[in-house]
């Protein structure tokens, strides 16, 4: 009976746990919609975007479930989100495995769509003279880990770059990641294309 | 198109949200809420810093900040006669178990007339408890 009992418990404390989850991950979704509702004025834009972008959060979902909820690959991250995009000779990524706590995984899942929509829109992935690098290294600080990434765009020509609005998706690359996981980055917007890194602790 | 005065308007509010595209979501509503500033953190770290250099006219608590409770800034809150309310996609019995269920809660996904119905009892609440 006692046996009974404690499964009975941890089987509510996972219903609780699933419950919570499930509720923050549509109020990510209901805010997604939102924010994209309010930037785009033409219908089939405003769906085509927020699929992508929802799209980009459940293909980590499903990296996350299969690792029981406990890491996802950032090279699987990069991967998946490049994958429409298909030029391996212009684009190259590089770095060692990591392993990315859910949040880590989920935050930098939509920075990293948002770059590469940008980049497929107006960017290294729009033009035939673009190339895209993508690496990142880890290191350790007194603080723990730390992961640093750089995406650099070049053979880009842009007009003026002073001249360029900033829309919802520059705002989460540049934010995002400072509010979610304490970290850092640096955006910048040159005549060549975008150059942006990141740094996090994990 | 409202008649009666908004007691929500112009108020500096602090929002305690671990997640950057929720924080925006409520910023915008609070925005057409008419409130007057939103201050936005993500951390129970920084909100404490926050809290402890700055007064607010209303606090918006998530209740879990990256895996921590955020009540003991609920206590600190509730001590200096500030008022706030909870978020969380917590239901009535969680609430219950966690001995808060009198507490003023507004449920996430944040809606407009939710936030507004919560703020205005977090205000309301407060004044009954801190007469003038």
């Amino acid at each position: 009976v006692t046996e009974v009992r404690r499964l009975e418990k941890e089987l509510r404390r996972l219903m609780d746990e699933l419950q919570h989850r499930v509720k923050n991950t549509l109020a990510t979704v209901a805010s997604i919609v939102n924010q994209t509702v309010a930037t785009k004025g033409n219908v089939q834009d405003l769906v085509d975007t927020l699929k992508k972008r929802i799209g980009a959060l459940a293909a980590t979902h499903h990296l996350l479930t299969g690792r029981d909820w406990h890491d996802a690959s950032l090279h699987q991250i990069i991967e998946t989100e490049l994958r429409p995009f298909d030029h391996p000779e212009r684009v190259h990524v590089s770095g060692p495995p990591v392993a990315l706590p859910p949040k880590h995984a989920l935050t930098l899942t939509l920075t990293l769509h948002e770059l590469a929509t940008n980049a497929a829109k107006y960017g290294a992935l729009a033009h035939p003279t673009g190339h895209l690098t993508v690496d990142w290294a880890v290191t350790m600080t007194a603080e723990g880990r730390r992961l640093s990434l750089d995406w650099r765009e070049t053979g880009v020509s842009v007009g003026d770059p002073g001249a360029v609005r900033e829309s919802f998706g520059t705002r989460l690359i540049k934010n995002a990641v400072v509010h979610d996981l304490q970290g850092s980055t640096n955006y910048a917007l040159t005549s060549e294309g975008v150059i942006f890194r990141l740094e996090v602790p994990f | 198109m409202e008649a009666e005065s908004n007691p929500l308007r112009g108020l500096d509010i602090l929002l305690v949200e671990d997640e950057y595209i929720i924080a925006l979501d409520a910023e915008e509503i609070l925005k057409e809420l008419d409130v007057g500033r939103t201050s936005v953190v993500g951390t129970f770290d920084d909100a404490q810093r926050v809290l402890e250099s700055q007064s607010f006219d209303l606090v918006i608590l998530d209740v879990n900040l990256n895996g921590k409770k955020s009540f003991p800034l609920a206590i600190a809150l509730a001590q200096r006669g500030t008022p706030f309310v909870f978020a969380s996609g917590y239901t009535l019995s969680q609430r219950a178990d966690m001995g808060l269920a009198n507490a003023i809660w507004v449920s996430k996904p944040y809606d407009k007339e939710g936030l507004k119905a919560a703020l205005n009892q977090a205000l309301l609440k407060n004044s009954a408890a801190h007469p003038a």
